[in-house]
Protein backbone atom coordinates (compact mmCIF):
# COMPACT_ATOMS: atom_id res chain seq x y z
CA UNK A 1 0.00 0.00 0.00
CA UNK A 2 2.76 2.52 1.05
CA UNK A 3 4.43 1.24 -2.18
CA UNK A 4 1.32 2.62 -4.53
CA UNK A 5 1.34 5.70 -2.73
CA UNK A 6 5.08 6.65 -3.71
CA UNK A 7 4.65 5.21 -7.43
CA UNK A 8 1.90 8.20 -7.30
CA UNK A 9 3.80 10.51 -5.78
CA UNK A 10 4.31 13.07 -8.30
CA UNK A 11 7.75 14.98 -8.39
CA UNK A 12 7.07 18.20 -6.88
CA UNK A 13 7.19 16.85 -3.86
CA UNK A 14 10.29 14.73 -4.46
CA UNK A 15 13.09 16.90 -3.08
CA UNK A 16 16.29 17.08 -5.80
CA UNK A 17 19.78 17.19 -5.08
CA UNK A 18 20.83 20.61 -6.06
CA UNK A 19 22.97 22.06 -2.91
CA UNK A 20 25.03 23.70 -5.01
CA UNK A 21 28.17 24.03 -2.44
CA UNK A 22 27.78 20.25 -2.27
CA UNK A 23 29.13 19.61 -6.13
CA UNK A 24 32.60 20.00 -7.41
CA UNK A 25 33.22 23.07 -10.13
CA UNK A 26 36.18 21.87 -12.05
CA UNK A 27 37.68 24.80 -13.79
CA UNK A 28 36.47 24.68 -17.57
CA UNK A 29 33.08 25.14 -15.19
CA UNK A 30 34.56 28.33 -12.99
CA UNK A 31 35.37 30.05 -16.31
CA UNK A 32 31.92 29.06 -18.00
CA UNK A 33 29.90 30.46 -14.74
CA UNK A 34 32.47 33.50 -14.86
CA UNK A 35 31.90 34.14 -18.77
CA UNK A 36 28.28 34.51 -17.95
CA UNK A 37 29.22 36.45 -14.54
CA UNK A 38 31.17 39.00 -16.25
CA UNK A 39 28.62 39.13 -19.15
CA UNK A 40 26.28 40.12 -16.58
CA UNK A 41 28.30 42.37 -14.72
CA UNK A 42 28.91 43.99 -18.09
CA UNK A 43 25.46 44.75 -18.87
CA UNK A 44 24.40 45.85 -15.45
CA UNK A 45 27.30 48.59 -15.46
CA UNK A 46 27.18 49.84 -18.91
CA UNK A 47 24.71 52.55 -18.77
CA UNK A 48 27.27 53.89 -15.71
CA UNK A 49 30.14 53.67 -18.88
CA UNK A 50 27.98 55.47 -21.23
CA UNK A 51 27.44 58.17 -18.66
CA UNK A 52 31.22 58.44 -18.07
CA UNK A 53 32.02 58.42 -21.66
CA UNK A 54 29.26 60.86 -22.69
CA UNK A 55 30.19 63.09 -19.66
CA UNK A 56 34.28 62.86 -20.45
CA UNK A 57 33.50 63.80 -24.51
CA UNK A 58 31.03 66.73 -23.34
CA UNK A 59 33.86 69.21 -22.53
CA UNK A 60 37.52 69.91 -20.34
CA UNK A 61 35.92 70.64 -17.32
CA UNK A 62 33.62 67.46 -17.58
CA UNK A 63 36.90 65.91 -18.76
CA UNK A 64 38.78 66.73 -15.75
CA UNK A 65 36.02 66.10 -13.41
CA UNK A 66 35.99 62.12 -14.91
CA UNK A 67 39.57 61.92 -13.94
CA UNK A 68 39.04 63.19 -10.78
CA UNK A 69 35.96 61.11 -10.16
CA UNK A 70 37.81 57.93 -11.92
CA UNK A 71 40.93 58.24 -9.20
CA UNK A 72 39.14 57.75 -5.85
CA UNK A 73 39.45 54.44 -4.96
CA UNK A 74 35.75 53.06 -4.89
CA UNK A 75 35.87 54.26 -8.52
CA UNK A 76 39.31 52.86 -8.69
CA UNK A 77 38.07 49.51 -7.70
CA UNK A 78 34.52 49.54 -9.33
CA UNK A 79 36.31 50.30 -12.70
CA UNK A 80 39.19 47.63 -12.44
CA UNK A 81 36.32 45.43 -11.49
CA UNK A 82 34.98 46.45 -15.26
CA UNK A 83 38.53 45.87 -17.12
CA UNK A 84 38.47 42.42 -15.64
CA UNK A 85 34.86 41.78 -16.50
CA UNK A 86 35.81 42.90 -20.33
CA UNK A 87 39.50 41.23 -20.13
CA UNK A 88 37.88 37.58 -18.56
CA UNK A 89 34.50 37.63 -21.15
CA UNK A 90 36.97 38.59 -23.91
CA UNK A 91 39.33 35.70 -23.58
CA UNK A 92 36.77 33.02 -22.44
CA UNK A 93 34.81 34.06 -25.61
CA UNK A 94 37.83 33.32 -27.78
CA UNK A 95 38.39 30.61 -26.26
CA UNK A 96 34.01 29.43 -26.98
CA UNK A 97 34.72 30.04 -30.66
CA UNK A 98 38.34 27.71 -30.73
CA UNK A 99 35.83 24.96 -29.13
CA UNK A 100 33.29 25.67 -31.90
CA UNK A 101 36.46 24.69 -34.59
CA UNK A 102 36.74 21.53 -32.08
CA UNK A 103 40.18 22.91 -30.77
CA UNK A 104 40.80 22.36 -27.77
CA UNK A 105 38.12 19.82 -26.65
CA UNK A 106 40.50 16.91 -25.33
CA UNK A 107 39.82 17.22 -20.95
CA UNK A 108 43.47 18.14 -20.39
CA UNK A 109 43.76 20.66 -23.40
CA UNK A 110 40.02 21.85 -22.04
CA UNK A 111 41.62 22.19 -18.23
CA UNK A 112 44.75 24.23 -19.55
CA UNK A 113 43.23 26.65 -21.95
CA UNK A 114 40.44 27.07 -18.70
CA UNK A 115 43.62 28.38 -16.62
CA UNK A 116 45.05 30.18 -19.40
CA UNK A 117 42.10 32.32 -19.56
CA UNK A 118 41.35 33.05 -15.75
CA UNK A 119 45.45 34.32 -15.81
CA UNK A 120 45.44 36.07 -18.89
CA UNK A 121 42.02 37.83 -17.80
CA UNK A 122 43.75 38.66 -14.24
CA UNK A 123 46.66 39.23 -16.13
CA UNK A 124 45.37 41.80 -18.56
CA UNK A 125 43.82 43.49 -15.51
CA UNK A 126 46.91 43.89 -13.62
CA UNK A 127 48.54 45.78 -16.79
CA UNK A 128 45.77 48.04 -17.89
CA UNK A 129 45.22 48.67 -13.98
CA UNK A 130 49.07 49.98 -13.86
CA UNK A 131 48.73 51.75 -16.91
CA UNK A 132 45.55 53.62 -15.85
CA UNK A 133 46.95 54.68 -12.35
CA UNK B 1 14.39 20.98 -43.71
CA UNK B 2 13.32 23.23 -40.57
CA UNK B 3 14.61 26.43 -40.78
CA UNK B 4 17.42 26.94 -38.95
CA UNK B 5 16.67 29.54 -36.42
CA UNK B 6 18.62 28.65 -33.55
CA UNK B 7 21.40 28.01 -35.33
CA UNK B 8 21.72 32.05 -36.59
CA UNK B 9 21.67 33.02 -33.20
CA UNK B 10 24.03 30.75 -32.04
CA UNK B 11 25.97 32.51 -35.14
CA UNK B 12 25.17 35.77 -34.38
CA UNK B 13 26.26 35.35 -30.99
CA UNK B 14 29.76 34.48 -32.14
CA UNK B 15 29.91 36.71 -35.18
CA UNK B 16 29.10 39.77 -32.66
CA UNK B 17 31.69 38.81 -30.21
CA UNK B 18 34.15 38.62 -32.86
CA UNK B 19 33.01 41.84 -34.40
CA UNK B 20 33.85 43.28 -30.72
CA UNK B 21 36.81 41.83 -30.51
CA UNK B 22 38.16 43.15 -33.22
CA UNK B 23 37.07 46.72 -32.07
CA UNK B 24 38.52 46.17 -28.57
CA UNK B 25 42.08 45.27 -29.98
CA UNK B 26 42.12 48.24 -32.61
CA UNK B 27 40.86 50.83 -29.88
CA UNK B 28 42.96 49.42 -27.27
CA UNK B 29 46.01 49.81 -29.64
CA UNK B 30 45.13 53.40 -30.71
CA UNK B 31 44.70 54.27 -27.32
CA UNK B 32 48.43 52.34 -26.17
CA UNK B 33 50.00 54.31 -28.62
CA UNK B 34 47.52 57.65 -28.68
CA UNK B 35 47.47 57.91 -24.68
CA UNK B 36 44.81 60.16 -24.49
CA UNK B 37 45.04 61.76 -21.11
CA UNK B 38 43.85 64.72 -22.02
CA UNK B 39 40.39 66.59 -23.61
CA UNK B 40 41.60 67.75 -27.33
CA UNK B 41 43.04 63.89 -28.10
CA UNK B 42 40.46 62.26 -26.60
CA UNK B 43 37.75 64.28 -28.10
CA UNK B 44 39.75 64.27 -31.34
CA UNK B 45 39.96 60.07 -31.32
CA UNK B 46 35.92 59.79 -31.43
CA UNK B 47 35.49 62.77 -33.81
CA UNK B 48 37.05 60.99 -37.03
CA UNK B 49 34.33 59.13 -39.15
CA UNK B 50 36.20 55.46 -38.89
CA UNK B 51 35.95 55.80 -35.51
CA UNK B 52 32.38 57.00 -35.30
CA UNK B 53 31.35 54.09 -37.90
CA UNK B 54 33.52 51.24 -35.81
CA UNK B 55 32.08 52.45 -32.69
CA UNK B 56 28.52 52.36 -34.13
CA UNK B 57 29.40 48.92 -35.27
CA UNK B 58 30.39 47.95 -31.94
CA UNK B 59 27.51 49.16 -30.71
CA UNK B 60 24.86 47.67 -32.91
CA UNK B 61 26.72 44.39 -32.00
CA UNK B 62 26.81 44.68 -28.48
CA UNK B 63 23.23 45.16 -28.13
CA UNK B 64 22.62 41.89 -30.09
CA UNK B 65 24.96 40.11 -28.14
CA UNK B 66 23.97 41.43 -24.84
CA UNK B 67 20.26 40.66 -25.86
CA UNK B 68 21.32 37.02 -26.52
CA UNK B 69 23.62 36.45 -23.52
CA UNK B 70 20.94 38.00 -21.33
CA UNK B 71 18.21 36.12 -22.89
CA UNK B 72 20.14 32.96 -21.64
CA UNK B 73 20.55 34.03 -18.37
CA UNK B 74 16.69 34.51 -18.03
CA UNK B 75 15.45 31.34 -18.88
CA UNK B 76 18.02 29.47 -17.14
CA UNK B 77 17.52 31.51 -13.72
CA UNK B 78 13.53 33.47 -13.70
CA UNK B 79 11.13 30.82 -14.23
CA UNK B 80 8.13 32.48 -12.88
CA UNK B 81 6.59 33.13 -16.19
CA UNK B 82 5.51 37.19 -14.98
CA UNK B 83 8.93 37.54 -13.44
CA UNK B 84 10.56 36.40 -17.12
CA UNK B 85 8.60 38.88 -19.06
CA UNK B 86 9.20 41.64 -16.81
CA UNK B 87 12.78 41.49 -16.91
CA UNK B 88 13.04 40.73 -20.24
CA UNK B 89 11.41 43.93 -21.52
CA UNK B 90 13.17 45.02 -19.22
CA UNK B 91 16.45 43.91 -21.19
CA UNK B 92 15.18 44.69 -24.29
CA UNK B 93 14.04 48.59 -23.52
CA UNK B 94 17.57 48.99 -21.95
CA UNK B 95 19.53 48.05 -24.63
CA UNK B 96 17.55 50.12 -27.42
CA UNK B 97 17.52 53.13 -24.91
CA UNK B 98 21.69 52.19 -24.70
CA UNK B 99 21.75 52.07 -28.55
CA UNK B 100 20.24 55.78 -29.42
CA UNK B 101 21.88 56.70 -26.41
CA UNK B 102 25.72 56.05 -27.79
CA UNK B 103 24.53 56.88 -30.98
CA UNK B 104 24.41 60.47 -29.44
CA UNK B 105 26.63 60.51 -27.84
CA UNK B 106 29.39 60.07 -30.36
CA UNK B 107 27.31 62.29 -33.47
CA UNK B 108 27.28 65.43 -30.91
CA UNK B 109 30.73 65.71 -30.99
CA UNK C 1 36.23 4.40 6.89
CA UNK C 2 33.40 7.45 7.74
CA UNK C 3 31.44 8.30 5.45
CA UNK C 4 28.42 10.70 5.39
CA UNK C 5 25.35 9.58 3.06
CA UNK C 6 22.21 11.49 2.01
CA UNK C 7 18.93 10.04 3.34
CA UNK C 8 15.56 10.80 2.54
CA UNK C 9 12.33 8.00 3.20
CA UNK C 10 9.49 9.86 1.73
CA UNK C 11 7.36 8.12 4.14
CA UNK C 12 8.98 9.14 7.26
CA UNK C 13 11.13 12.21 6.44
CA UNK C 14 9.67 15.67 5.77
CA UNK C 15 13.54 16.56 4.51
CA UNK C 16 16.36 14.89 3.12
CA UNK C 17 19.52 14.76 5.84
CA UNK C 18 23.05 13.11 5.65
CA UNK C 19 24.00 10.30 8.25
CA UNK C 20 27.13 9.72 9.52
CA UNK C 21 28.24 5.68 9.29
CA UNK C 22 31.57 4.46 10.02
CA UNK C 23 32.55 1.18 8.53
CA UNK C 24 35.09 -1.48 9.47
CA UNK C 25 36.42 -2.68 6.27
CA UNK C 26 37.27 -5.93 5.28
CA UNK C 27 40.50 -6.59 3.40
CA UNK C 28 38.80 -7.65 -0.01
CA UNK C 29 36.96 -4.11 -0.47
CA UNK C 30 38.10 -2.54 -2.88
CA UNK C 31 35.72 0.15 -4.19
CA UNK C 32 33.07 2.38 -2.98
CA UNK C 33 30.18 0.02 -3.50
CA UNK C 34 31.45 -2.80 -1.26
CA UNK C 35 31.31 0.03 1.45
CA UNK C 36 28.14 0.52 0.59
CA UNK C 37 26.98 -3.08 0.60
CA UNK C 38 28.58 -3.56 4.10
CA UNK C 39 26.53 -0.37 5.44
CA UNK C 40 23.55 -2.10 4.23
CA UNK C 41 24.36 -5.33 6.47
CA UNK C 42 24.37 -2.43 9.57
CA UNK C 43 21.45 -0.58 8.53
CA UNK C 44 19.47 -2.58 5.99
CA UNK C 45 17.16 0.81 5.11
CA UNK C 46 19.34 2.73 2.60
CA UNK C 47 18.66 2.40 -0.59
CA UNK C 48 20.77 2.53 -3.80
CA UNK C 49 20.60 0.65 -7.32
CA UNK C 50 23.67 -1.69 -7.89
CA UNK C 51 23.55 -4.68 -10.63
CA UNK C 52 26.73 -5.78 -12.43
CA UNK C 53 29.64 -4.24 -9.96
CA UNK C 54 31.97 -3.63 -12.89
CA UNK C 55 31.15 -0.27 -14.43
CA UNK C 56 28.96 -1.50 -17.37
CA UNK C 57 25.52 -1.56 -16.69
CA UNK C 58 25.48 2.24 -15.16
CA UNK C 59 23.04 1.63 -12.38
CA UNK C 60 25.02 3.07 -9.40
CA UNK C 61 25.62 6.41 -10.54
CA UNK C 62 25.68 8.80 -7.66
CA UNK C 63 27.29 12.28 -6.29
CA UNK C 64 30.54 11.07 -4.65
CA UNK C 65 32.48 13.78 -2.93
CA UNK C 66 31.03 16.26 -5.35
CA UNK C 67 31.75 14.29 -8.48
CA UNK C 68 29.22 11.94 -10.23
CA UNK C 69 30.96 8.54 -10.55
CA UNK C 70 29.83 4.87 -10.80
CA UNK C 71 30.14 3.33 -7.18
CA UNK C 72 31.44 0.24 -8.62
CA UNK C 73 34.31 1.25 -9.69
CA UNK C 74 35.24 4.48 -7.60
CA UNK C 75 38.68 3.37 -5.93
CA UNK C 76 38.44 3.78 -2.10
CA UNK C 77 41.64 4.75 -2.24
CA UNK C 78 41.14 7.74 -3.76
CA UNK C 79 38.68 9.05 -1.95
CA UNK C 80 39.17 11.57 0.76
CA UNK C 81 37.25 10.36 4.25
CA UNK C 82 34.31 11.36 4.90
CA UNK C 83 33.34 10.42 1.61
CA UNK C 84 29.99 12.58 1.13
CA UNK C 85 27.88 10.42 -1.08
CA UNK C 86 24.92 11.80 -2.79
CA UNK C 87 22.43 11.28 -5.37
CA UNK C 88 22.85 12.40 -8.98
CA UNK C 89 22.08 15.93 -9.04
CA UNK C 90 19.03 17.82 -10.46
CA UNK C 91 16.46 14.34 -11.03
CA UNK C 92 13.38 14.00 -8.27
CA UNK C 93 14.65 11.82 -5.27
CA UNK C 94 12.92 8.66 -5.56
CA UNK C 95 14.80 7.59 -1.91
CA UNK C 96 18.18 7.65 -0.35
CA UNK C 97 20.82 7.01 -3.71
CA UNK C 98 17.60 6.27 -6.34
CA UNK C 99 16.70 9.26 -8.34
CA UNK C 100 13.97 9.19 -11.06
CA UNK C 101 15.73 8.73 -14.33
CA UNK C 102 12.51 9.27 -16.11
CA UNK C 103 13.54 12.75 -17.54
CA UNK C 104 16.72 11.81 -18.26
CA UNK C 105 15.50 8.57 -20.52
CA UNK C 106 12.91 11.44 -21.97
CA UNK C 107 15.12 13.13 -23.80
CA UNK C 108 17.12 10.12 -24.76
CA UNK C 109 14.51 8.82 -26.56
CA UNK C 110 13.74 11.80 -27.66
CA UNK C 111 16.54 11.71 -30.00
CA UNK C 112 15.46 8.32 -32.05
CA UNK C 113 18.39 6.04 -30.36
CA UNK C 114 18.05 3.19 -33.05
CA UNK C 115 19.06 2.52 -36.61
CA UNK C 116 17.24 4.16 -39.38
CA UNK C 117 17.36 2.92 -42.73
CA UNK C 118 14.58 2.05 -44.63
CA UNK C 119 16.50 -0.32 -47.54
CA UNK C 120 15.71 -4.12 -47.20
CA UNK C 121 18.01 -5.60 -45.11
CA UNK C 122 20.28 -7.28 -47.58
CA UNK C 123 21.28 -11.45 -46.60
CA UNK C 124 23.81 -11.20 -44.21
CA UNK C 125 24.71 -7.88 -42.05
CA UNK C 126 24.58 -4.00 -43.06
CA UNK C 127 28.11 -3.92 -44.44
CA UNK C 128 30.30 -1.17 -42.65
CA UNK C 129 34.59 -0.72 -43.09
CA UNK C 130 36.38 -0.80 -40.74
CA UNK C 131 37.15 3.21 -41.17
CA UNK C 132 33.23 3.78 -40.97
CA UNK C 133 33.31 2.02 -37.66
CA UNK C 134 35.89 3.43 -36.18
CA UNK C 135 33.33 6.52 -36.45
CA UNK C 136 31.49 5.36 -33.34
CA UNK C 137 34.31 4.56 -31.19
CA UNK C 138 33.78 7.15 -28.32
CA UNK C 139 30.07 6.70 -29.15
CA UNK C 140 28.74 3.42 -28.48
CA UNK C 141 30.14 2.46 -25.29
CA UNK C 142 27.73 4.55 -23.24
CA UNK C 143 26.17 2.88 -19.89
CA UNK C 144 23.34 5.32 -19.57
CA UNK C 145 24.13 5.82 -16.51
CA UNK C 146 23.39 9.64 -16.32
CA UNK C 147 26.26 10.79 -14.63
CA UNK C 148 27.06 13.20 -17.48
CA UNK C 149 23.72 14.49 -17.68
CA UNK C 150 22.96 15.37 -14.17
CA UNK C 151 26.69 16.80 -13.88
CA UNK C 152 25.47 19.83 -16.35
CA UNK C 153 24.27 22.93 -15.28
CA UNK C 154 22.37 23.57 -18.18
CA UNK C 155 20.15 20.07 -18.08
CA UNK C 156 19.63 21.18 -14.14
CA UNK C 157 18.12 24.26 -15.06
CA UNK C 158 15.96 23.17 -18.34
CA UNK C 159 15.48 19.08 -18.07
CA UNK C 160 12.59 19.02 -19.64
CA UNK C 161 13.72 20.71 -22.45
CA UNK C 162 17.63 20.73 -22.83
CA UNK C 163 18.56 16.78 -24.04
CA UNK C 164 21.76 16.83 -21.97
CA UNK C 165 24.70 15.28 -22.89
CA UNK C 166 24.13 11.70 -23.00
CA UNK C 167 21.05 12.38 -25.30
CA UNK C 168 23.22 14.04 -27.63
CA UNK C 169 26.29 12.11 -27.52
CA UNK C 170 23.24 9.15 -28.55
CA UNK C 171 21.69 11.47 -31.28
CA UNK C 172 25.56 11.38 -32.77
CA UNK C 173 26.23 8.12 -32.69
CA UNK C 174 23.48 7.76 -34.55
CA UNK C 175 24.58 10.70 -36.90
CA UNK C 176 27.93 9.25 -37.33
CA UNK C 177 26.48 5.65 -38.03
CA UNK C 178 27.24 5.08 -41.97
CA UNK C 179 24.43 2.68 -42.05
CA UNK C 180 21.71 5.34 -40.83
CA UNK C 181 19.73 7.48 -43.25
CA UNK C 182 17.91 9.77 -41.48
CA UNK C 183 21.21 11.86 -40.92
CA UNK C 184 19.21 15.42 -41.78
CA UNK C 185 15.57 14.19 -39.42
CA UNK C 186 17.92 14.00 -36.63
CA UNK C 187 19.90 17.39 -37.51
CA UNK C 188 16.56 19.09 -37.89
CA UNK C 189 14.78 17.14 -34.40
CA UNK C 190 17.98 19.36 -32.73
CA UNK C 191 16.83 22.51 -34.13
CA UNK C 192 14.90 24.66 -31.13
CA UNK C 193 17.03 26.35 -29.15
CA UNK C 194 17.01 24.24 -26.51
CA UNK C 195 17.49 20.86 -27.31
CA UNK C 196 20.89 21.50 -28.58
CA UNK C 197 21.83 24.95 -27.94
CA UNK C 198 21.62 25.26 -24.39
CA UNK C 199 25.05 23.35 -24.34
CA UNK C 200 27.55 25.99 -23.84
CA UNK C 201 30.63 23.64 -23.62
CA UNK C 202 30.92 23.46 -19.89
CA UNK C 203 32.42 20.52 -20.10
CA UNK C 204 31.51 18.58 -16.73
CA UNK C 205 29.66 15.94 -19.03
CA UNK C 206 33.48 15.14 -19.79
CA UNK C 207 35.14 15.50 -16.38
CA UNK C 208 32.55 12.88 -14.94
CA UNK C 209 32.21 10.05 -17.72
CA UNK C 210 33.19 6.61 -16.14
CA UNK C 211 34.05 5.18 -19.46
CA UNK C 212 36.06 7.80 -20.55
CA UNK C 213 33.78 9.27 -23.34
CA UNK C 214 33.15 13.31 -24.72
CA UNK C 215 29.79 14.18 -24.87
CA UNK C 216 31.29 17.51 -25.51
CA UNK C 217 33.19 16.66 -28.62
CA UNK C 218 30.18 14.45 -29.84
CA UNK C 219 27.97 18.26 -29.90
CA UNK C 220 30.68 19.95 -31.24
CA UNK C 221 30.38 17.79 -34.12
CA UNK C 222 26.87 18.42 -34.13
CA UNK C 223 26.98 22.08 -34.44
CA UNK C 224 29.57 21.93 -36.57
CA UNK C 225 27.13 19.65 -39.29
CA UNK C 226 24.16 22.12 -38.34
CA UNK C 227 26.13 24.61 -39.70
CA UNK C 228 27.74 23.04 -42.59
CA UNK C 229 23.84 22.43 -43.12
CA UNK C 230 23.47 26.03 -43.43
CA UNK C 231 26.19 27.20 -46.02
CA UNK C 232 25.08 24.36 -48.40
Amino acid sequence: MNQARNLNRKDKQRPKNLDLRTVRLPVPALVSILHRASGAVLFLLLPVLLLGLQCSLNSAEHFAHIKEVAAQPFVKLLLLGVVWAFSHHFFAGLRHIAMDFQWGMELTTARLTAKLVLALGLLVTLLIGTALW
Amino acid sequence: MVKSHALRLWLAQRITGALMAIYALMVGSVLYVQHPTEYGTWKALFSTGWMRAATLVFVLSLVWHAWLGMHDILIDYVKPALAHRILKNLVVLSLAVYAVWSMRILWSI
Amino acid sequence: MRLSIYRFNPETDAEPYMQDYDVALEPGDKMLLDVLLRIKDLDDTLSMRKSCREGVCGSDAMNINGKNGLACITKLTDLKEPVVVRPLPGLPVVRDLVVDMTQFFKQYHSVKPYLVNDEPPPATERLQSPEDREKLDGLYECVLCGACTTSCPSFWWNPDKFVGPAGLLQAYRFIADSRDQATDERLDNLEDPYRLYKCHNIMNCVDVCPKGLSPSKAIGKIKELKLKRLTK
